[in-house]
């Protein structure tokens, strides 16, 4: 028979025993809850980033596709600008470093822009030659615009408003002389062919490589007496 | 009852980093279980009236009257203790875990009567039952449970620890 001291001694471990495992598991209930409600704010935080980084890819999307068109008519500027006028030099100058830029932003950003890819090589018949390979041009680009923009605007030339035409006389300070001119080719597959208009009017594809050269002509059919 | 009461001031001090871990308890119910409820009442008047003026957190004020009615609690199974189980409670013994499960009981009490004056006071007259389930579980929570645990371990390994000393101390009087 246990006595009732026992009883009351084995009632009150009882008691206890419920009281702190009650408490123990309130206490785990209260951390959960605080750990349930801060998971749930990191959620709404991490929901909202996520919105506005959405948004900013958007934004930024809208101001690659602003940029570029701004680039369309920069580039179109320099294709139409008298080069004697200080708006050209300025412009000329500036396009392939806005377009750099631009490619930067757009690779930075992973953003896809539509490019074309062109090799461009710079003949100077003195045993001097300079390959631009693999340059990104802007689709609907011509000859000339690319040329400006691979020589970073070390092009020398005048404008022939009435026929839409460059007359280049220098690149990358190199000037042709009074028996020399400067011709502007295209490669088709392993062959050069002088293009049979100037640069101004040549659309570039991607993926073809073109070339300028330096050298005398005949006299009587213009024909450079040289090829890249 | 000047030695314990200066124990339990000294140890409160001492043992102020750690909220809610005290000495007090046990020595007040030690003091009931040994001397009884007179000199066990004695000292938890004296031991919390000073702590609760001297408390380096901050003097109590109104909550005064309710620390040292939660203290003879401690006083109150202290002195029921002896009566049940008699003052030879050994390390180990079953009557050790006794007093520790009557410690933690009594520090339940202890904490629920001091949050609901704590909440009566806070809110009043427009304390709602909310406000004191709040007050009592989310603010007091983790309190009672260090008070509950320290107080069951004190019970089954302090106060048995310490009873021959006392005794010893005052000549075997008890």
């Amino acid at each position: 028979m246990v006595s009732r001291a026992t009883f009351l001694g084995v009632a009150a471990i009882l008691v206890a025993a419920l009281l702190i495992v009650s408490l123990l598991a309130g206490y785990y209930f209260l951390q959960y809850q605080n750990e349930a409600s801060s998971n749930s704010n990191y959620e709404n935080e991490l929901s909202g980033s996520l919105s506005k980084n959405a948004q900013l890819a958007g934004d930024l999307s809208a101001t690659l596709q602003e940029y570029n068109s701004s680039l369309a008519v920069l580039a179109e500027a320099v294709a139409n600008l008298n080069t004697s006028s200080s708006a050209y030099a300025n412009a000329s100058k500036a396009l392939p470093v806005l377009w750099n830029e631009y490619l930067t932003l757009a690779r930075q950003s992973k953003s896809s822009v539509e490019t074309y890819s062109v090799d461009l090589l710079i003949d100077f018949e003195n045993g001097t030659t300079l390959w631009y390979n693999n340059t990104a041009v802007q689709p609907g680009w011509n000859g000339y615009t690319i040329t400006v923009v691979a020589l970073k605007g070390d092009v020398a030339s005048v404008w022939y408003p009435a026929f839409g035409e460059h007359l280049v006389t220098g690149l990358d300070g190199v000037n042709s002389g009074a028996s020399t001119s400067w011709f502007f080719w295209e490669r088709s597959g392993s062959v050069w062919q002088l293009t049979p208009s100037g640069a101004d009017d040549v659309q570039v594809t991607n993926g073809t490589d073109y070339a300028w050269t330096v050298c005398g002509y005949n006299s009587s059919t213009y024909l450079p007496t040289c090829v890249p | 009852m000047v030695v314990f009461t200066a124990l339990i001031v000294s140890s409160d001090y001492a043992l102020s980093p750690a909220l809610d871990v005290k000495l007090l308890d046990s020595i007040v119910f030690l003091a009931a279980l040994l001397y009884g409820f007179r000199v066990g009442a004695a000292v938890a008047v004296l031991s919390e009236g000073i702590w609760s003026f001297a408390s380096p957190w901050g003097a109590a004020g109104i909550m005064t009257p309710f620390l040292v009615g939660g203290e003879l609690l401690f006083v109150a199974a202290g002195w029921a203790a002896a009566r049940a189980w008699g003052t030879d409670v050994r390390q180990g013994s079953l009557k050790a875990a006794f007093v520790g499960a009557v410690m933690a009981i009594c520090a339940f009490a202890w904490d629920f009567e001091t949050n609901a004056a704590t909440a009566f006071f806070e809110y009043w007259p427009h304390l709602t039952l909310t406000e004191f389930i709040y007050t009592e579980v989310v603010q007091g929570g983790p309190f009672f449970l260090a008070h509950d645990i320290s107080d069951l371990l004190l019970g089954m390994f302090f106060i048995p620890a310490v009873i021959p000393l006392v005794l010893k101390a005052s000549g075997g009087r008890s």
